[in-house]
């Protein structure tokens, strides 16, 4: 009886000590990991640049960082950030490091929440950090456990502090208009690429491929009455650049960036990039002006899907990469009544389209091969197709890519014609 | 008769699947990208499934013949008194060393990729605790908790597929065989230990309800993991590229990072809670199987006194054989890479040609139920 | 502290062999035990005034039989049990207009054949019997010369009337339930099963109480072995008195310790009698108006009859919803936490911006938020069980208000902690039956404190936890998990959802029915074969 009384008494007392070392566990002093909320601070863009500091290179970090509706701004009210719609207050803060990580952990000098990227929607990098090489900025990117893949990449000419602080027509956040710009350019315009943080690495990694990154223009808006432009004192500049703060400029996302290994080396202007969108398969739908009949475009043509192959052939020496590109559309918008329904008038149509596009492809083949850069994946290509052949040139790609040719081939189809058939006849 | 649990053959063939994938799953295609290049998915389908069905074979054969004991029961009795005491005290130390490894494995994962302030020994001590509970209420309790396991894990698989179709290409796959055979081989040594712990099956043989279809069950479990690695192989070097994967030290987990369908992104903390649950089983069937080692090696009949030295000698050489991930690295890409099969197929091995030579067998006739 | 964990999380190991004790032991002396009933009334009456001292509802009714040389009988009986007129039909006016009395004289058999016109009639020798039937609400007659006494079951109504179930309602099955009386009960339940093969076998419990508990199961499809192991259970019970159904669950329990409850309970008879038709067990008690059933699965406690009222596409719909429903209920305030506190990133950047606005200026952490939340919620329902009806708006208005508006105004508590809180009792209340229901409820704390101290990891750690010892728990001998942990293929047919009754071919597999095939193959319905439909039927059936 006692002895039972005994284990009863020290079951009772160890029941208690579990708890109180439970509780005490769970409930002081945080779980190591455990981060409340109000720590944390949403930053949806990240943008790197170089900048000189007494002579030395450093890191230029910028973040755009959300801030909450409800939330009090502590200090300042008109600077900082150019007054934004309801709802969200978007700041950027920079800071300085000697390494990109350097610079992350800097950023806490100036403010009481860590720096969180995992709702990172955006990197951008400035022009000159883009040109002296990119890789640092990937690994950065790719180590950090909370960065995530799909996060897109785009280079802005300027600094990225510039670019992350103007304004943005529809959305609260700068970011989320970049992104939704970029998706949106695909399947509607068809003139700038999408590289998000994956595809960049895997280009730079693979041979054969080099890396396009979305190309991000800032401009003063032309209206006058544009509600960026009302916040600059000067008020009357209006000229592009210099005079006017970030804040009164808005975004294009037009172009490409190409790289050559990790340095930027030049830019795909508008049509350039298509051609290169067709050429790879991404072009999902746009609008192809033509000319017909006319020293002046005045027909549209709007495609929609694209598909499109590659084909090695060798010659002896010389390489020879033939493009096909089809895909279908339709016929949008034509002038004074000149393109009729009948099959004569639709396949001189048709061949225009193809010329058309021929010739967009073509200037990215020149433009790539001029910069050097093989954007295409030609080289890719050989390696998946020919292998043996690729061991013996895979090494010196980049010296051979000048001069292979690029012969396209483009076969469009007009599937129909919109609402109306007969064109309007103005009598 | 060890213990008084029963598993079916549909709960053996889990087991030892779960066993084998819950672990190797994430790491397998990043292991093999660096050798084995756009071929990797090769790899686990064929050289690797064929070492896996000579253990399976090679063990059942050897458990056939003393039905009713367990691996370390019958060792003296085949290699002689003293040498098949030490025998059965290294293979005591395997398990242990085994469990020690994936805990630390496992701990590292969850600890790198996720909870990067808490310390490795808590993160340890929470699996720990889990799977020896289970390891305490017996293998029955283990095998059926693996079935729904298992369920949450193929469920969850075939969901990361069908999300991460959408960036899987083709292209990336080619060429195929473009050094020939050789690095494919070469790159089987690196995993042919995990497809060998099939070689459980020494340590599971008397409790199965039907020893009759231990064969089938075992070369099923190989041949169906070999195909869900190498499916799984493929869905990464088909979306990652096989340039890419080398890079990533957990592939799986950048595969389930990268997809974002609609509002659903970063989900791979799910990947990770299943994972966890897959390491709690195969822990718990590691320490079940040296306690049971060490139980009838001392001729002890409950398994369960030995549980908790198990256990702490599986955390204290978790805490300290592994430094840093370098020399984990250098473990399993060196001499680790056949430190298994010596347990798996060789001693087996040896052992059932030193059984069938000296007529060793246990004729003591149908299973007692 | 292994060995205090082991005993508390220990589920049902097999006990050490008691051989079943004699019941009411030390509560009679044997002496008095043995005592006879006397052969002289005076001295009945006596022992009856000794034994029954300080009732003053005892009620002695004394007779004259038969009008030449009339012998003195007596009934004795407890007035409140007993009722009134039926005893002087049965009883009083018989006897007392006795004409002619046997050669014989008066005897008991003669009184048990010819006069006595009650159903049901047993005769006793000890006094001990005697008492306890007097006790029970018998009443005794005892004649003057005849050393045993005859006691008659003339019942009075003392309970309610057979009404719906309290806390089983259903839209569209039958609406009768169990009541305090136990016969009512069982004819209830021969109403459902009017076949031979329903088994009743009567066990008395507890030895003030002496509550009668009926076994009832149907020979030929429960298990032999379960039958035995019922009984020895109940017999082996040593107590004075039993009140409710749930304490004889917690008696004859395999795990004890164990949060989940072995032994399914219902209030409807048609739940009974379909668990009967598979080939569990039952036990039906008086004074409670809840009967209990073994073997019982998790699928038991999830199933309704609802479910089987229904279409079987809404039906099944139902029942996942219901699973899910169990699901939420369990993991939701823990996986909030775990979310919000560790994995930010999981969280869209929308809805983060949103509930990072939310949460400005909370005072407290998530987790003691939650923890806050939650009691509040479990006090008010607490409340709302017990007051009265007039009380019911009002307190409704008060939670709706205190909590719902002005705690989130008063930026104690965020809004997202009052939605993910509704929620989780919303769902918590589709459990289909309250001993889940309570035991979910428990749970959730656990998987918050898991939540908060390391995360999902926590969560999931605490989840492989509860499913081990689910696994490990068996009730009967059934694993609890079946069919889901012994994988067998009628966790589609019943568990996860419900197929069409042509299709549920075969008793469950794990309760080892002795006759396992309900019903034979073919019975797939079709219209007829022929011109008219223009389909024929195939050859030999399905």
């Amino acid at each position: 009886m006692l002895k039972r009384r005994k284990l009863r008494l020290k079951i009772i007392i160890n029941i208690f000590a579990c708890l109180f070392l439970a509780a005490a566990l769970l409930l002081t002093g945080g779980c190591w990991d455990r981060r409340e909320i109000q720590d944390l601070s949403i930053n949806t863009g990240l943008g790197i640049d170089r900048i000189y500091v007494d002579g030395k290179p450093q890191f230029l970090l910028s973040t755009l960082t959300v801030r909450p509706a409800g939330m009090q701004q502590g200090g300042g009210m008109g600077s900082g950030g150019a007054g934004q719609e309801d709802g969200c207050n978007d700041e950027v803060i920079s800071s300085t490091g000697e390494t990109i990580y350097d610079a992350v952990r800097n950023w806490n000098l100036r403010s009481s929440r860590q720096l969180y990227l995992s709702h990172t929607l955006v990197l951008v990098i400035g022009e000159e950090m883009a040109r002296e090489g990119i890789g640092e900025v990937l690994e950065f990117a790719r180590r950090h456990r909370d960065v995530r893949l799909s996060m897109h990449v785009v280079v802005c000419r300027g600094t990225a502090r510039d670019a992350l602080q103007a304004w943005s027509e529809f959305e609260a956040n700068a970011a989320v208009e970049i992104t939704k710009a970029i998706h949106q350019n695909l399947p509607r315009v068809a003139k700038a690429v999408e590289a998000d943080l994956f595809r960049v690495t895997y280009d730079l990694v693979n041979p054969g491929i080099e890396p396009v990154v979305s190309r991000l223009v800032l401009f003063t808006p032309p209206e006058a009455g544009h509600p960026a432009r009302q916040g600059d004192a000067a008020g009357s500049s209006a000229t592009e650049g210099r005079g006017a703060q970030p804040q009164n400029k808005v975004y294009a996302v037009s172009g490409a960036a190409v790289f050559r290994g990790d340095r930027l080396v030049g830019w795909l202007e508008e049509e350039e990039s298509q051609g290169l969108l067709f050429m790879t398969r991404k072009a999902l739908g746009g609008i192809i002006p033509v000319a017909y009949d006319s020293r002046h475009r005045n027909a549209s043509f709007h495609f929609r899907a694209t598909k499109s192959s590659v084909k090695p052939v060798i010659e002896g020496n010389q390489i020879i990469f033939e493009v096909k590109v089809c895909g279908g559309g339709q016929l949008l918008e034509q002038k004074n009544a000149l393109i009729d329904i009948n099959e004569r008038d639709i396949k001189k149509l048709e061949a225009l389209i193809n010329r058309e596009v021929e010739r967009r492809c073509l200037m990215a083949a020149a433009k790539s091969r001029k910069l050097e850069a093989d954007v295409f994946g030609f080289g890719n290509c050989i390696h998946r197709t020919m292998p043996e052949y690729w061991k013996q040139i895979g090494g010196r790609w980049r010296e051979i890519y000048p001069t292979v040719q690029v012969q396209v081939k483009a076969d469009f189809l007009v599937e129909h014609t919109g609402l109306m058939s007969e064109p309007l006849e103005f009598r | 008769m060890p213990e008084h649990g029963r598993i079916s053959s549909v709960q053996l063939f889990l087991l030892l699947y779960i066993t084998e994938i819950s672990t190797t799953f994430l790491i397998i295609p990043g292991v093999l990208a660096k050798e084995a290049g756009t071929d990797s998915w090769l790899v686990s389908l064929v050289p690797v499934t064929v070492y896996g069905l000579a253990v399976a074979l090679v063990c059942v054969s050897l458990a056939g013949r003393f039905p009713n004991q367990v691996f370390t029961e019958y060792l003296p009795r085949v290699a002689g008194r003293w040498p098949g005491k030490i025998l059965a005290a290294a293979y005591i130390f395997f398990f242990v060393h085994v469990a020690a490894v994936i805990l630390s494995q496992g701990a590292n994962y969850i600890h790198t990729a996720f909870l990067r302030e808490t310390p490795l020994l808590a993160i340890e001590l929470l699996l720990l605790s889990v799977a020896v509970y289970g390891v305490y209420l017996g293998i029955e309790v283990i095998a059926r908790q693996n079935t729904l396991v298992f369920a949450l894990f193929m469920f969850s698989l075939l969901l990361l597929v069908t999300f991460v179709l959408e960036h899987f290409s083709f292209k990336n796959l080619l060429p195929v065989l473009e050094n020939g055979m050789f690095p494919v081989l070469k790159a089987s040594a690196l995993i042919i230990s995990w497809r060998g712990e099939v070689f459980f099956i020494l340590m599971l043989y008397p409790y199965l309800n039907r020893k009759q279809e231990a064969l089938r069950t075992a070369s099923g479990v190989v041949v169906f993991s070999g195909i869900s690695q190498s499916a799984i192989t493929l869905v990464a070097t088909g979306v990652f590229g096989a340039a890419l994967l080398p890079n990533m030290v957990f592939s799986i987990h950048e595969l389930v990072r990268y997809i974002s369908i609609g509002f659903l992104e970063r989900m791979e903390v799910f990947i990770v809670v299943i994972w966890v649950a897959g390491l709690i089983v195969k822990l718990a069937i590691f320490i079940h199987a040296a306690s049971t080692a060490a139980a009838h090696t001392l001729g002890l009949k409950n398994y369960r006194w030995f549980i908790v030295p198990a256990t702490l000698a599986a955390l204290v050489l978790s805490e300290t054989i592994f430094r840093t991930s370098l020399q984990q690295h250098e473990f399993f890409t060196g001499m680790g890479r056949y430190y298994a099969s010596i347990f798996q197929l060789l001693l087996p091995g040896l052992l059932l040609f030193t059984a069938v030579i000296r007529k060793r067998r246990d004729r003591a006739g149908a299973e007692k139920t | 502290m292994f060995r205090l964990i082991s005993r508390i999380t220990r589920p049902g190991k097999k006990r050490h062999n008691n051989s079943t004790r004699p019941q009411e032991r030390c509560k009679v002396a044997p002496s008095e035990e043995k005592r006879q009933v006397a052969a002289g009334l005076e001295q009945n009456k006596k022992i009856v005034h000794e034994v029954f001292d300080r009732c003053a509802d005892l009620v002695v009714r004394e007779f004259l039989i038969g009008r030449v040389n009339p012998v003195r009988a007596m009934a004795v009986f407890l007035d409140p049990l007993v009722n009134r007129d039926l005893m002087s039909e049965f009883l009083a006016h018989p006897l007392m207009e006795v004409d002619r009395v046997p050669p014989a004289g008066v005897t008991l058999d003669w009184l048990k054949e010819r006069v006595v016109t009650a159903g049901s009639i047993l005769e006793k020798r000890r006094w001990v019997e005697a008492g306890n039937g007097i006790a029970k609400g018998l009443v005794a007659l005892f004649v003057d010369g005849q050393s045993r006494v005859i006691l008659l079951d003339i019942p009075e109504v003392t309970s309610r009337a057979i009404s719906q179930p309290i806390s089983e309602q259903t839209l569209r099955g039958s609406a009768d339930a169990f009541n305090e009386d136990r016969r009512t009960n069982l004819a209830l339940l021969r109403k459902r099963l009017r076949s031979t093969r329903l088994a009743v076998e009567n066990l008395e419990l507890g030895t003030v109480t002496k509550n009668v508990v009926s076994i009832v199961y149907l020979k030929g499809y429960a298990d032999g072995g379960l039958v035995d192991e019922v009984k020895t259970r109940l017999r082996r019970i040593e107590i004075d008195g039993i009140l409710n159904s749930e304490q004889v669950t917690e008696f004859i329990q395999d795990s004890p310790y164990s949060l989940f409850s072995g032994v399914g309970t219902t209030e409807r008879p048609d739940i009974i009698a379909a668990n009967l038709l598979e080939g569990r067990v039952g036990l039906i008690l008086g004074n409670t108006p809840y009967a209990l059933f073994v073997p019982a699965t998790l699928g038991v406690f999830m199933q309704t009859p609802d479910d089987y009222s229904n279409r079987y596409w809404y039906g099944s719909f139902i029942r996942l919803l219901r699973w899910a429903g169990l699901f939420i209920a369990l993991l939701m305030p823990g996986f909030y936490i775990a979310v919000l506190s560790f994995h930010q990133e999981m969280v869209p950047t929308v809805l983060f911006t949103t509930i990072m606005a939310d949460r400005e200026g909370v005072p407290f952490p998530i987790f003691v938020e939650a923890l806050i939340m939650e009691l509040a919620f479990e006090m008010l329902r607490e409340a709302g069980v017990r007051l009265p009806r007039p009380f019911g708006q009002t307190i409704s208005i008060v939670g709706a208000i205190v909590i719902g508006q002005a705690a989130v105004s008063a930026r104690l508590v965020s809004t997202g902690m009052v939605v993910v809180v509704a929620l989780t009792a919303v769902a918590s209340y589709t459990v289909a039956t309250i001993p889940l229901a309570s035991v979910v409820r428990l749970l959730r704390f656990i998987f918050m404190f898991a939540g908060s101290g390391f995360g999902l990891f926590g969560v999931t750690a605490a989840m492989s936890l509860l499913t081990f010892h689910l696994c490990a728990l068996r009730s009967f001998g059934v694993p609890y998990l079946s069919p889901a942990a012994p994988l067998s293929p009628d966790i589609l047919r019943d568990t996860l959802v419900r197929v069409p009754v042509w299709m549920m071919r075969r008793r469950p597999r794990f309760l080892n029915p002795k006759d396992p095939v309900r019903q034979p193959a073919g019975h797939k319905p079709h219209p007829p074969a022929g011109r008219i439909s223009g389909r024929r039927r195939k050859k030999g059936g399905r």
